[in-house]
């Protein structure tokens, strides 16, 4: 790796370590009791941050972080009293330090420069540092004391030389003298087996000792009892309150691996007790993860045992979307062996080429799920968010964040992050209601924003749901009705009414504040959940909250579909809307209104020969079932064929005004086949039968009006 | 690349003072395209018909896993569709788009040959007498005694304005759909 | 040297070898017990007394630690016959232990 590159790669982690810092600072925000592991994961970010930086001498970040992880290491070991000023000190450290690292970023020769706020920080941070018998030492006992006894130990590595024995020493002597400075409360000896006996030289020294050490000695006083044999035996002493890094440090130069000697340790209690399960630096920890759940203790767990469990390797994006062109033409090609397989009648050959179908078909999905990754990378940016709107409008807001593992296409995650956002600030701008004007409502003062994510039929759905004042449908009319925004003479639903806040300059807002108020955000966030071709959907109930929810397409590369033919064209039709195919009824169908009737109801339906100006089907036709959402309705089609592994590959600029159609696949014949869009065809359908509905009442009161006008002109 | 903003006439081939154009057959007339723009051309294939476009798209073809339209150049120029023929064949051609060349196939009726054209026996686009708008006209010239019209390929098959068009001609199609029925 | 003083210490009597060590147990008189050390792993019990030693130090103690690894590694039954205080400070000091019989000496 280039310095070019590696110098990316610590920028990128650093970025990481920052946000991971800034979830858990987060978190012990909301509990000030805090917890061991988070307060050593805190001091290990800075480390890390610090660690990395020496080897590109990046100096000011070594600096500043250094002061951050001096703080964090009292706070760490218990010796300062963690409060919510100091907490926001250290927020505001890590905005700093990511000003830092982004000014190293672009140019890391150039020296930061330290402005009024880089020494503000420093030298508040620098208080904390001191062991102050004046402010600082009066903090309260600290509640976060660390349990383990053994941070007061001193630990002993004694790897003796082979030849101890042979020039006189005894390994018992120096045991013997460390029990004159000391307790030795654990110890751990290591014989090394010889491979052979006859080979055995039994005046060689195969033992080894590791040793807890409680003492008030000084490391002088312990380092001496080694004086004589130092040089040649490898004697590591790490003093009370190492941190974990330390050990993990001695672990990497011990032979073998290193989990081994730090299970033994961790078993025999040497570790600080705030140790994570894994070295950081081995799994770079995800920050999303952690953060994703500061009040979910359950999930908090278990997101904390993944973290042990995975190994992350980056790769780069085009690399990534390389392999999965690759594997598209895979599928396309695998299709159309398959056909020609077929085509022989060896019953040997289709059974070869449906294994090796089946197999491509793993890796497709292997190759896919690749791209994808949990929405967590969106999710852990509110906590940070959530903390500082609130705080500003003076709002307590518990956050919860549910469904955090769900996976969602990369691409996707720039383009919803705004979006929900903008939502979000809106929610606890305008939804979540003051302390005292919940309370006055029975309501507990500190109000819920809960982000949901998850799966829902080849979809994606996100809801963000609070306990505010839900919408207020006349308050929404009134806006609506003064900004000339409502259509004439037409009762609206309450989704509809819902609706109108979407539109281009609309605010509910009676005070305009500097969140939310502004009267953009909500027509944005249409613009862009259309762009990813979402649905969003609003439920409130007045005084209880509202849900926002948008439902997103899963947009993957490569879809499982079903083929049917129209006019004598391919056609295929994505197989997760898809919910059931059937004749086309002679009897149960109104032509006239385009609808169909399915069991117990009327579904409308497009028939997709009218919809491309076909002339009507001589033959029999079908009728596929689709569903989208909560919404059903037919399509009318000349042919069945069956199963279908589509790639999709975009129509190009040409055909961008297009609707119905989403793109298009390389059928196993080579051909061209369009990729129907399901819910455009299905909002077809609908929107004609409401336009229908709507034709029919203006027909009736023309009529009606025809027959008042006559009926004056006749008195 | 820039051999529009050079001169007049394209394919000329440095210092030669020729132009290098494939002639073809449409309708009665004859055309000349410049070999420049020409990727390649390929004998004709089932094209995929895209509904609700206008009538000289064509359709779509699989070119070695690139989804590539096919416009009817006949159709494009306000006559009536091309016939498939025996002997017709697509070429594929590359167009510059905003920001990218995009690939476009052409159907042709007949290639003739690639020749040569003098640039001195290129006259500039006469303003009457050809069926053509004057812009999608390079010049003409006289190719073994017939009247030969060189298009100007970037004009005649710009992305942007076939693009506009299909626009217009999806989105009514889609109203019309949407009405459909009521009416 | 001091291998004629001592003499062989180790007597098998069908499945049980017993190794009576004398003297000093120390880096000066490994080399010469080794071989009748290992000797033993031959039988199934092996049984070992060091009531007669005098003076053990770490590299002695290291041989019994290989013979006893060994003994177990291979499935014999390994035992002191009888604590010793010498050893067992050294081995406490190493927060290692032995197995030993009961004090009777028996054999359950």
């Amino acid at each position: 790796m280039n310095n070019e590159s590696a110098l990316a790669l610590f920028f990128e982690e650093a970025f990481e370590q920052s946000n991971l810092l800034e979830s858990l600072l987060l978190s012990l925000d909301m509990q000030p009791e805090g917890n061991a592991e988070d307060l050593s994961a805190m001091f290990r970010s800075a480390h890390t941050i610090k660690g990395s930086a020496g080897l590109f001498a990046l100096d000011g970040l070594i600096a500043f972080t250094h002061v951050m992880e001096n703080v964090l290491d009292r706070m760490r070991n218990g010796e300062l009293a963690i409060d919510k000023p100091l907490v926001g000190l250290l927020l505001a450290c890590n905005d700093h330090l990511r000003h830092m690292l982004a000014h190293y970023r672009s140019e890391p020769a150039a020296p930061f420069p330290e402005d009024a706020e880089h020494r503000r920080l420093l030298t508040a941070l620098e208080a904390h540092t001191q062991f102050a018998p004046t402010a600082v030492a009066s903090a309260a006992p600290c509640p976060v004391a660390p349990e383990n006894t053994e941070s007061g130990n001193w630990h002993l590595f004694l790897r003796y030389h082979p030849d101890l024995f042979q020039h006189g020493f005894d390994p018992a002597s120096f045991l013997r003298y460390l029990g004159k400075h000391g307790s030795i409360v654990h110890i751990h000896t290591h014989l090394e087996m010889p491979d052979r006996l006859q080979d055995f030289d039994p005046t060689t020294c195969r033992l080894s000792n590791e040793l807890a050490l409680r003492s008030q000695a000084s490391a002088a006083e312990i380092a001496a009892a080694f004086e004589f044999i130092q040089d040649d035996s490898e004697i590591d002493i790490l003093p009370p309150a190492s941190d974990y890094d330390a050990f993990a440090a001695l672990a990497a130069r011990y032979g073998g691996s290193p989990e081994t000697h730090l299970a033994r340790w961790r078993e025999a209690g040497y570790l600080p007790s705030a140790a994570p399960t894994a070295p950081p630096v081995q799994s770079p920890t995800p920050p999303v993860e952690v953060a994703i759940v500061q009040n979910v203790p359950q999930e908090k767990r278990r997101s904390a045992d993944r973290i042990e469990g995975s190994r992350f390797i980056r790769i780069e994006a085009a690399k990534l979307d390389a392999l999965i062109n690759r594997v598209g033409e895979l599928v396309i090609s695998t299709a159309s062996s398959r056909m020609r397989a077929k085509q022989t009648a060896d019953s040997d050959m289709i059974q070869a080429v449906e294994v090796l179908s089946q197999l491509v078909e793993g890796i497709r999905d292997d190759a896919l799920n690749l791209r994808m990754v949990p929405i967590s990378e969106i999710f852990n940016r509110f906590p940070r968010m959530v903390h500082d709107v609130s705080a500003r409008l003076g709002k307590e807001i518990e956050l919860d964040l549910v469904g955090a593992d769900t996976e969602i296409d990369k691409s996707m995650i720039e383009k919803l992050t705004d979006p929900l956002m903008h939502i979000v600030r809106n929610a606890i701008d305008h939804g979540i209601e003051d302390a005292a004007s919940r309370l006055a409502q029975g309501k507990p003062a500190r109000g819920l924003l809960r982000l949901k994510a998850y799966h829902d039929t080849g979809a994606i759905v996100v809801d963000i749901s609070d306990d505010g004042r839900g919408m207020n449908k006349a308050a929404i009319l009134a806006k609506a009705q003064e900004r000339g925004l409502l259509p004439e003479g037409r009762q609206l639903s309450d989704q509809e009414i819902y609706k109108l806040i979407f539109l281009p300059g609309f605010s509910t807002a009676e005070q305009v504040s500097d969140i939310s108020g502004r009267g953009v955000g909500m027509d944005v966030v249409r613009r862009n959940i259309d762009a990813l071709r979402g649905e969003i959907e609003i439920l409130s109930t007045a005084g209880q909250g509202s849900t926002l929810r948008i439902r997103l397409p899963l947009t993957l590369a490569i879809i499982d579909g079903f083929h049917v033919e129209v006019g004598g064209s391919s056609l295929v039709l994505p197989l997760d809307m898809m919910a059931e195919c059937m004749d086309m009824p002679s009897q149960q169908i109104s032509r006239e209104t385009r609808q169909i009737w399915l069991r117990d109801t009327w579904i409308p339906y497009v028939s997709l020969r009218e919809l491309f100006s076909l002339p009507p089907c001589d033959g029999p036709e079908y009728v596929v079932v689709a569903q989208f959402g909560q919404t059903t309705a037919g399509i009318i089609v000349d042919r069945l064929i069956g199963d279908i592994q589509a790639v999709i590959k975009p129509l190009g600029s040409l055909f961008r005004s297009l609707r119905g159609v989403s793109g298009s696949t390389i059928m196993g014949n080579g051909r061209l086949a369009l990729i129907l869009d399901i819910p455009q065809l299905i909002q077809l359908a609908l929107k004609r039968e409401d336009r229908l509905v709507e034709q029919r009442q203006a027909s009736l009161t023309e009529h009606s009006i025809a027959l008042a006008n006559s009926t004056t002109r006749t008195i | 690349m820039s051999m529009h903003e050079n001169g007049r006439v394209p394919g000329n081939d440095a210092g030669e003072g020729v132009a290098h154009c494939v002639t073809f057959i449409l309708g009665d007339e004859m055309f000349a395209i410049s070999i420049h723009h020409i990727r390649e051309i390929i004998e004709y294939e089932e094209i995929t018909t895209v509904p609700m476009m206008p009538v000289f798209v064509r359709g779509i073809i699989n070119l070695r896993g690139a989804v590539v339209p096919v416009v009817d150049l006949s159709a494009r120029f306000g006559r009536p569709l091309s016939e498939i023929k025996p002997g017709t064949c697509i070429a594929i051609l590359s167009i510059e788009g905003n920001d990218a060349f995009s690939l476009l196939g052409i159907l042709l009726d007949g290639v003739r040959e690639v020749v040569e054209i003098p640039l001195d026996a290129i006259e500039p686009a006469p303003s009457f007498g050809t069926r053509l708008r004057s812009e999608f006209i390079q010049g003409i010239t006289t190719v073994a005694g017939r009247f030969v019209i060189l298009l100007d390929v970037q004009k005649a098959l710009s992305v942007n304005e076939l693009s506009e068009l299909a626009d217009e001609v999806s989105r009514a199609h889609w109203s019309d759909a949407l009405a459909g029925e009521t009416q | 040297m001091l291998e004629a003083d001592i003499e062989s210490p180790l007597r098998i009597e069908g499945q049980e070898a017993t190794l009576t060590l004398q003297g000093d147990l120390t880096i000066f008189t490994v080399d010469a017990l080794k071989d009748d050390v290992f000797l033993a792993l031959n039988c199934p019990r092996i049984r070992v007394s060091l009531d007669a030693v005098n003076d053990i130090d770490s590299c002695g103690l290291q041989l019994l630690l290989v013979l006893a690894r060994q003994a177990q590694d291979i499935g014999r039954d390994f035992a002191l016959s009888k604590s010793h205080p010498e050893a067992d400070a050294l081995l406490a000091l190493y927060g290692l232990d032995l197995p030993v019989l009961a004090a009777e000496g028996g054999a359950p």
